[in-house]
């Protein structure tokens, strides 16, 4: 018998308490480890220093919203700006690499994203990583398109395939049903929400929309001809639509396809910055931002957010020590008897001491590992659909420094809170507390 | 300090005081006592007249406030606790009136709790099965104590009393969970280990089952004078 082997027994004496003391614990333990994990891998993912997209140019209006929704497809699309702001800085001569970026259609709630082949040339979603296609070849005409990694296993796309684009940012909108994208290739898996992307031409998505207004014009027609003559036309039987959203004409407000969402930038040099950051929102209908600052504003804020559940589950391992220690406490009075047989049979004030904090140290040790258990096969679970919605890919492998952390600090408040509870062993009257008549 | 004595009685006590309870609780009172080594002695007395407050002075469960106690040439009552406790896990067994065995662990790990106090773990492995065999318990090794009977529990008690071969066993009430047939049967394990290990054997007790089963046997009283009700 050792130290470990007696207070596995004690431990196995109290099996019911232990176990409540060990779930509470783990629940306050998974809570935090998890909390503390994500914001640590979505400031991974949305701070990433070597972000090749430098500086953003866009529509005026939310900074952030323009920079989320360009590089993480979050969000809706500040708005456009006219082809010829992009036709200008191409002339600029301060730019080394551009990528114009339009965005208005999805596909499966994918985002449908128009680009120029500087996509596959030029540009680096990270320094020095250039989207790469790994099966099939980049688009090369209007309405072919290239996919990423998570588009292909959640939709079953692949080489040759064809489908519909709908109109707007998520699934349920308009289908553009006029024409269908031609899949040619599968992008290289990036860690990014070019992952999340489905890539064709600038022209593939002005034309849609060009199309689709067109369409929506004939529509807003006939049904004008209608109301005005009492006949239908051919068309609505044709395509047997339900127009009633679009009866008046004037309600339609014709989209001007050739503008451009956002654009990436890269600088030739870092000393270009200001100076372009300036000429573009002082001079342009565009606002230029830096996604780096963006994002470190952003942080500032979720990073409240992230303070605040973090003490809620600061709270919740807290409660989980305070029932070790009730459970401590309130078996103190059976525990006095048992220490006083340890006594009798030579055990000395110090090993009851060493004891109880060993059974503190098992139990919260149980707890923390428990709890990391139970936090990782969440994020594992949870893994594809929060990588799906926000775009954070959390790396779930290896042992994080923080869980390290995290246990010894769960043990460490288990020794912390068996401190009174083992004073009062250690206090124990051995002779009072073995039965005596004598 | 030389604690080591010269006297050839296992156990010698010399004007010893204890007071309990505070100033206004009773003096226990030993003005002298002796018991020879691989000798049985039983001390007869009701119950607040002393018989475990004695055993428990001898054990070093409870310190002296004045005179001296030596157990096998060592003197106890100049003892830290500290030094009391090993003294006691490697000399003196103890047996207890309510049985005391631990819940959680089986009946050999009960036995084995008392080597691992002792610094004694070579053999004891061996020697706690040996034991129980011989006190018919080698069904019951890894049974949980609480599933053990009465008797069974107190047959389990004087095995770890005796595993660390000690030179002094102390049994305070040692049958009064028993039964008549469980008693008899415990105080023959308890003589004949007690004869084969060479241990002395000192019981506290007021079952006539006991008194009958030995030779010497005194009244408390003879032994222990008890003052109460002094002033504050």
């Amino acid at each position: 018998m050792n130290f470990l082997s007696i207070s596995r027994g004690f431990l196995r004496r109290r099996w019911v308490t232990v176990l409540l003391s060990v779930l509470s614990i783990a629940t306050g333990t998974a809570l935090v480890t998890g909390i503390l994990l994500l914001r640590d891998e979505s400031r991974n993912t949305f701070s990433q220093k070597d972000t090749g997209y430098e500086i953003i140019v866009g529509a005026k209006g939310s900074p952030l919203q323009l920079v989320l929704n360009t590089m993480y497809h979050v969000g809706a699309p500040v708005g456009n700006i006219p082809l010829d702001v992009y036709e200008k800085l191409a002339r600029d001569r301060r730019v080394g690499v551009m990528l114009p970026m339009v965005f208005g259609d999805n596909i499966s709630g994918f985002r449908v994203v128009g680009t120029a082949p500087q996509f596959f040339s030029a540009f680096e979603y990270r320094k020095g990583r250039r989207v790469r296609v790994e099966t099939g070849r980049p688009f090369a005409m209007d309405y072919e398109a290239v996919i990423g990694s998570d588009v292909a296993q959640a939709t079953g796309l692949k080489l040759g395939s064809t489908v519909l684009m709908t109109h707007g940012m998520h699934e349920g909108g308009e289908v553009h049903d006029f024409e269908r994208l031609t899949i040619t290739g599968v992008l290289v898996p990036t860690q990014t929400a070019i992952d999340r992307g489905v890539f064709t031409t600038l022209r593939t998505v002005w034309d849609a929309h060009y199309r689709e207004y067109q369409h929506q014009q004939e529509a807003a027609d006939a049904l004008l001809a209608e109301a005005e003559g009492g006949e239908t036309t051919d068309y609505d039987h044709a395509h047997g639509d339900d127009h009633s959203n679009h009866v008046k004409r004037d309600s339609l407000i014709p989209p001007d396809f050739t503008t451009i969402t956002a654009i990436a930038v890269r600088l030739k040099s870092p000393v270009f910055f200001d100076s372009f950051m300036r000429s573009v929102n002082d001079r342009t209908a565009a606002q230029a931002v830096l996604p780096v600052r963006e994002i470190a504003e952003l942080f500032v804020v979720v990073g409240n957010i992230h303070g605040l559940l973090l003490i809620v589950s600061y709270l919740v391992v807290a409660v989980g020590a305070i029932s070790m220690f009730i459970a401590m406490y309130t078996s103190l009075h059976e525990r006095r008897r048992e220490v006083a047989v340890l006594r009798a049979l030579g055990a000395h004030r110090r090993t009851i001491l060493g004891l109880m904090l060993t059974e503190a140290v098992l139990t919260g040790l149980a707890g923390a590992v428990v709890g990391l258990v139970v936090a990782r096969v969440a994020l594992v679970v949870a893994e594809p659909a929060i990588r799906a919605q926000t775009g954070v890919a959390i790396a779930v492998t290896g042992l994080h420094v923080v869980e390290v952390f995290i246990a010894c600090g769960v043990v460490l408040l288990a020794v912390v809170t068996a401190l009174l509870p083992a004073y009062m062993a250690y206090r124990v009257d051995v002779s009072d507390h073995l039965a005596s008549t004598g | 300090m030389n604690r080591q004595t010269t006297d050839t009685a296992l156990l010698a006590m010399h004007d010893v005081e204890k007071i309990r309870g505070g100033r206004t609780g009773p003096v226990f009172r030993i003005a002298s006592f002796s018991l020879e080594r691989q000798a049985s002695m039983v001390l007869i007395g009701r119950s607040g007249t002393g018989k475990t407050t004695f055993l428990h002075l001898i054990a070093g469960l409870l310190s002296a406030d004045a005179g001296s106690i030596t157990v096998d040439g060592q003197v106890v009552s100049e003892m830290s606790e500290s030094e009391r406790d090993t003294f006691r896990a490697r000399t003196i067994g103890c047996i207890f009136q309510t049985l005391h065995l631990l819940h959680g662990f089986t009946a050999l790990e009960n036995v084995l709790l008392a080597a691992a106090f002792a610094g004694r773990k070579q053999g004891s492995q061996q020697r706690a099965r040996e034991l129980l065999v011989r006190l018919g318990l080698e069904k019951k090794l890894h049974t949980y104590s609480h599933k053990l009977s009465v008797g069974e529990q107190q047959r389990v008690a004087i095995a770890r009393a005796l595993l660390n071969a000690p030179a002094l066993l102390l049994a305070d009430e040692p049958t009064a969970s028993l039964d008549d047939e469980n008693a008899r049967l415990v105080v023959d394990e308890l003589r004949r280990l007690a004869s084969e290990s060479g241990a002395s054997l000192l019981i506290a007790t007021h079952d006539p089952i006991v008194m009958e089963s030995f030779d010497c046997v005194v009244p408390i009283g003879d032994v222990v004078a008890v003052e109460h009700g002094r002033a504050a």
